[in-house]
């Protein structure tokens, strides 16, 4: 079948062809079915699909996950590998909030038996985790602390109580990216995030009691550690200004960086620089600092759920099983190696809103993790669900090892306001047995479940194609929102 | 009617604006207003308080842009709503020198949570009645 330069290439797979747009340097690839790819034509998300096939150095195809819509320069759901010997790097191509991502707390407590403290639970968390607009931490850090922060990540953390010595096995890259350089931080940057160390934000980050209430898959689950009926709790959450100032102060130079080289880019906001050259070995030096400082981030969050549930059960942690099962991040650009055209090739994988989904046996993987393939954590809606995956072999040879990262917009800001006016959608959250804690009201309506895609939907698209594997379904019982 | 000194515009999940002026200088400003006018209501900010904001960039859009990320630093590192601006020093291109005024953000709810100024449609234009400038916003 074909629809607009799109044509059915498998389950769940549209090609663009590259001549879509004259410029393109491989195919675009959508994963998608028909319905979602209609959607992306009322979109620009297949116009940036083809923007992103200019890049220098791209191979294989363009791709968008199913996820996808219209972002800025990249598409929201884009990954693109570069080749390490002569392509480039885009910030725009991981984003403002660098390693934004998700991780889940495992609990052995059973949900149905503790949904009546659901609300003490919630207002003892929202206590304890700064959440909000501009949001300032329970933490300050000197400029020393945070230039540890950025070469140690979670290993900071650790040394000061607030992770478990076996939280960093748990973690992409051990908690840890290699590579990060204090020195390729700005002073604005580091004015950002001098107080931002374990804040929630906004937006549609989210911390959320959750019940696995299905499991699609015994064997993966118990060997994760999940169980039907089991409560988890979800963390949503990024390297908040900081991260934002480094995507700032590198689109700037990259810019500057294109036009000297001559790089012919269709968006400006595409801008990028050869992965040999002074800036962009400066950039990953920058994005791998910031992803330090979203891991710890997200851990100090955890430390502090640990602690909350501590308080109210009146147990430890430990004896409340409150393991960490795995933290993602979904923007991000690392060197990988994969295969391309039959040989194995280094190259840099930009996850602009995607998810690592490495398969059973990858060397990367912890060994408790090798036999069943990477944890793939998706968070949806604030109403309807969220999904634990794993990753797969499909994924390695398909889409560089990578899946969804969540239920994806369909509709802007401005039009959910205007369709679910606060006090209703409240009353639906709560007739739904979800208790919501919001640091600002006005802005809840943006958030409303049926604003996204429903990630159900998302996750069986992944299936289909093969990029990632269902093992639980979470429903949420009680939201915090910034 | 006056004409409106910007309007907003609809993205998938983030916000932009198109700001309007006689001149490339009440372009920028109104660019920066309509930016903080989006995040909190402003009709009420007292403008108790006064920065200065430099900038520079390679070409009049990226200057916008890099205008707009300073004001949103100042915003999130000392909690400052501004509402006037004057351009006081600029080759209109590469660099400027701006002064800012207004307050400290007190008990508002916020409106939009603009986050950063991106490249993306950026566009600065002359018109039949003066500039109009385009931006999007991440949110």
């Amino acid at each position: 079948m074909q629809i607009e330069g799109l044509t059915a290439v498998g389950p769940a797979e549209y090609e663009l062809a590259m001549s879509f747009k004259p410029g393109m340097r491989v195919p675009g690839r959508l994963f998608a079915d028909e319905e979602l790819v209609r959607m992306a034509l009322k979109d620009r998300v297949v116009e940036q699909v083809a923007n992103v096939a200019f890049l220098p150095g791209i191979v294989g195809a363009s791709m968008a996950m199913p996820d996808m819509h219209w972002g800025y320069g990249f598409p929201i759901g884009g990954v693109a590998a570069t080749r390490a010997r002569d392509g480039v790097v885009s910030p725009g191509g991981v984003g403002f909030d660098i390693a934004c991502g998700v991780r889940v707390l495992r609990t052995n407590l059973v949900a149905d038996e503790v949904r009546h403290l659901a609300k003490e639970i919630m207002h003892e968390l929202s206590r304890s985790v700064p959440k909000g607009v501009g949001s300032h931490g329970r933490i300050k850090t000197s400029r020393r602390e945070l230039e540890e922060i950025f070469v140690k990540g979670v290993g900071w953390a650790a040394e000061r109580g607030y992770a478990w010595p076996e939280d960093l096995d748990h973690i992409e890259q051990g908690g840890a990216h290699p590579g990060a350089d204090p020195e390729a931080v700005s002073s604005h940057a580091y004015e950002r995030g001098s107080d931002q160390v374990g804040t929630l934000g906004g937006g549609n980050h989210f911390l959320e009691l959750q019940h696995l209430d299905e499991i699609y898959d015994r064997g993966l689950a118990e060997k994760l550690g999940l169980f039907r009926g089991q409560l988890v709790v979800m963390i949503h959450s990024g390297s908040r200004g900081l991260g934002h100032q480094v995507c700032t102060d590198y689109l700037k130079e990259m810019d500057r960086a294109s036009r000297r080289l001559g790089i012919d880019l269709p968006d400006r906001q595409l801008a990028c620089a050869p992965l040999d050259s002074p800036e962009a070995r400066r950039y990953l030096a920058a994005m791998a600092a910031a992803a330090n400082y979203a891991l710890c981030n997200r851990q100090c969050m955890a430390h502090w759920v640990r602690q909350s549930f501590e308080r109210i059960f009146g147990k430890s942690a430990e004896a409340l099983g409150m393991s960490l099962l795995f933290d993602v991040s979904h923007n991000i650009a690392k060197i990988e190696e994969h295969e391309v055209d039959g040989k194995r090739e280094e190259v840099c994988v930009h996850r602009k809103g995607a998810t690592r989904s490495f398969g059973p046996g990858h060397p990367d993987l912890h060994d408790e993790y090798r036999e069943t393939g990477q944890p793939v954590v998706i968070p949806g809606d604030m109403g309807r669900a969220s999904f634990i995956l794993v990753g797969t072999e499909t994924a390695m040879t398909k889409s560089f090892g990578s899946t969804c990262h969540g239920a994806g917009r369909v509709m802007s800001r401005k039009a959910a306001k205007r369709q679910f006016p606060v006090d209703a959608l409240s009353r639906e959250l709560a007739e739904a047995g979800i208790v919501v804690v919001a640091g600002s009201r006005s802005l809840l309506p943006e958030e409303a479940p049926l604003a996204y895609k429903d990630a159900a939907k998302v996750v069986d698209i992944c299936e289909t194609a093969g990029i990632s594997r269902k093992v639980a379904r979470a429903r949420p019982i009680g939201v915090l929102k910034g | 009617m006056p004409r409106p000194r910007y309007a907003s515009t609809e993205h998938t999940a983030d916000i932009g604006l198109v700001a309007y002026g006689e001149t490339l200088k009440d372009v920028f400003a109104n660019a920066a207003y309509g930016m903080f006018d989006l995040m909190v209501d402003v009709s009420h900010t007292p403008e108790t308080q006064r920065v200065d904001v430099p900038a520079e960039a390679d070409d009049t859009p990226s200057l916008l842009v890099a205008f707009l990320n300073e004001l949103l630093f100042i915003f999130e590192t000392r909690n400052l709503i501004l509402v006037r601006f004057e351009i006081v020093e600029w080759d209109e291109t590469t660099r400027l020198a701006a002064r800012a005024w207004g307050s400290a953000l007190a008990g508002q709810q916020p409106r939009e949570q603009i986050k950063a100024a991106t490249y993306h449609d950026m566009r600065v234009e002359k018109t039949a009645e003066g500039y109009e400038a385009e931006v999007l916003f991440d949110v």
